[in-house]
């Protein structure tokens, strides 16, 4: 008696069996230039949920947002939701009086480029990644902004573990650094692409992963009461951690070539252990969900560019 | 994700590099399913293959392909719950052999296997996945005659091009022979051509090109495909491993090959079929959807119709 996955051994097993992927993209990654990692680069370690945790009780420091969620004029300000069209209206409205200038469309029927998968596969990578720099320096210093002004509340903390029967704000605080590191992210992109290159599609599908995590996380709240909390928010304090998680995962799911975890952790500058445990968390956040379909490469390519050429210039 | 004591863990039913497979009774529903353990390593950290199959077969629901029901996350494992499948197509065909002799299916069985495998393929291809390991071993069958498509730890989804396919997919006697001249740019022929070995191999029930290294599988297919060259195959000579020394052949009659290891008799429009299918050019080879609009399938599409 066989069953679905004895496929496995019976390829290893067979005669005329040939490399397999494992084996062949371990061979392969020996093969490529391994540049010599030059530039140690340690992010502090983070908390562990029990002592961010307790931690956050005594003190204002880094907790996720909680924004409430209509109390204000608009919700997404805090934004890490990256999603769709309303990224721009949500620059638009969602900031301060000041800002407004900086973040609204100068016209909305102003033609952009428009990207087609060859075209985001050519997009040079240093662009790509000064329009990712952009839009996510954006968020985290809007959500670090809103970290300050509406802190999470302590005791909200059981409150809302007892509703997060996914596991989500357990999963988010595990990407929680104690301090923000160093390196910018302008930077720790640069490193990232300098130690284990990969191509256009893994980095702009950090974006849509993001999203979906945020719409995953914080849709679970919506019966919370007018409290809703926002679970995923991406800050200072994170953002690097799910930056290389998100690497990590995504180049192992969509390039036949890619790094051992010890090489990403070591770029990423968190340990091994770490690593593997964030690797696992960020596959929970999304549900396993990582399948992106061509229009979505698409629609995130666009939104990403027209960020960047509203908010720079 | 559910949790783990729903389910009963009974015999082994195999080991693989990076799984172990049980069978498993799922206590709720009196059902039995294939639980797949994948050991979370700690150098490698979650398996490719794992995230692949995941997330890949997550999105797959189709009758055609084995369904994964369930992930189970425990300490240090994942358990990946599947439809059980009672084995699969290569030890179905070693089970038929005589003595020593290879065995073919029944032709009526044949067309019914390979209905099954192009409908999940299509499906496949139309999500924009790449299966990258088509063969008897990975092909699920059950008491009723239906066929699934399983393991999807070599699969990648396709959309944006770029140039991170490898050449090293496929286990060797079912690649096609632009993979084996080193193409990377190889997109949904490839599983086609795997389904041209398969047909053929259930017809008679020995592999079509059983090589032991890449060089000697590309002798086994010009041998009998013929040796390709730039006018049957505009650009063959930029692959990276095309030879112009190859040693010229003509094709043979694929027909008078196969019959001699089948009992029944063939007729051509199956071997039209199996023209379509291992065209060595990947542009000219049918495409699943194609394939499934064959005449020889003509009494399953004309079911479909009425």
């Amino acid at each position: 008696m066989s069953s679905i996955v004895t496929s496995s051994p019976a390829r290893s097993l067979s005669a005329a069996s040939v490399p397999l992927q494992a084996t062949e993209l371990r061979k392969t990654e020996s093969l490529e230039p391994h540049r010599k990692l030059s530039e140690p680069l340690v992010i502090q370690r983070h908390h562990s949920i029990s002592r961010s945790t307790s931690k956050m009780s005594n003190n204002n420091s880094p907790k996720p947002v909680i924004s409430n969620k209509g109390t204000t004029n608009n919700d997404n300000n805090a934004s890490l939701h990256v999603a769709s069209k309303k990224i721009l209206l949500q620059k638009k409205d969602g900031l301060e009086e000041r800002d407004k200038e900086n973040y609204s469309i100068s016209n909305e029927d102003e033609i952009f480029e428009v990207f087609n998968p060859d075209k985001i596969a050519s997009l040079p990578m240093n662009k790509l990644l000064e329009m990712l720099t952009t839009l996510l320096e954006t968020i985290i210093q809007s959500n670090d902004n809103i970290n300050n002004v509406h802190p999470l509340k302590m005791n909200e903390i059981p409150k809302i573990l007892e509703h997060d029967s996914t596991g989500c704000l357990n999963a988010m605080l595990s990407f929680k650094g104690k301090h923000i590191p160093q390196i910018n992210l302008e930077q720790y992109f640069k490193r990232i692409q300098k130690y284990c290159p990969t191509t256009n599609d893994v980095f702009l599908s950090l974006l849509i992963y993001f999203d979906r995590i945020f719409n995953k996380c914080n849709s679970k709240f919506d019966n919370y009461g007018h409290d809703n909390p926002q679970i995923f928010v991406m800050d200072s304090y994170n953002i690097h951690r799910l930056i290389i998680a998100g690497v990590t995962v995504s180049t192992k799911f969509l390039s036949d070539f890619f790094y051992s975890n010890s090489r990403y952790a070591k770029v990423g500058g968190i340990s091994l252990k770490e690593l593997n445990y964030l690797e696992l968390q960020f596959l929970i956040l999304c549900d396993f969900n990582l399948l992106i379909s061509i229009e979505e490469y698409e629609r995130y390519a666009n939104l990403l560019y027209r960020f960047y050429k509203t908010n720079t210039n | 994700m559910s949790s783990g004591s729903q389910f009963k863990q009974l015999e082994k039913l195999g080991n693989g590099t990076y799984a172990t497979v049980y069978k498993g009774l799922n206590k709720t529903t009196g059902e039995f399913v294939a639980l797949k353990e994948v050991k979370l390593d700690s150098e490698e950290g979650t398996p490719s293959t794992a995230i692949r199959e995941i997330s890949l077969m997550k999105e797959l629901k189709h009758e055609n392909i084995v369904r994964l029901y369930d992930v189970i996350h425990t300490e240090n494992k994942l358990t990946l719950v599947f439809e059980y499948m009672d084995k699969d197509l290569k030890k179905y065909m070693d089970s038929r052999t005589v003595g020593n002799a290879p065995v073919g299916l029944e032709l009526h069985l044949v067309k019914y296997f390979q209905w099954q495998l192009l409908e999940g393929l299509a499906f496949c291809h139309e999500n924009k996945i790449l299966h990258r390991d088509l063969k008897p071993q990975n092909l699920l069958i059950n008491k009723k005659g239906q066929l699934k498509i399983g393991d999807f730890g070599l699969a990648r989804a396709f959309g944006i091009p770029v140039n991170t396919f490898s050449s090293e997919v496929v286990t060797l006697w079912y690649r096609a022979p632009d993979v084996l001249m080193g193409s990377r740019t190889y997109s949904t022929s490839i599983d086609i051509w795997s389904c041209g070995c398969i047909l053929a191999e259930m017809i008679t029930g020995k592999p079509l090109f059983p090589g032991t290294n890449e060089e000697e599988q590309l002798k086994l297919i010009f041998e009998t495909m013929g040796t390709p060259n730039e006018q049957s195959w505009p650009g063959i000579s930029s692959l990276p491993k095309y030879n112009p020394g190859f040693p010229q052949h003509l094709p043979k009659n694929l027909k008078s090959i196969l019959q001699a290891h089948c009992a029944s008799d063939l007729d051509d429009t199956l071997i039209a079929l199996l023209h379509g299918l291992l065209q060595l050019n990947p542009d000219m080879r049918l495409s699943a959807k194609q394939a499934l609009h064959h005449p020889w399938f003509a009494e399953y599409y004309q079911q479909q119709q009425q």
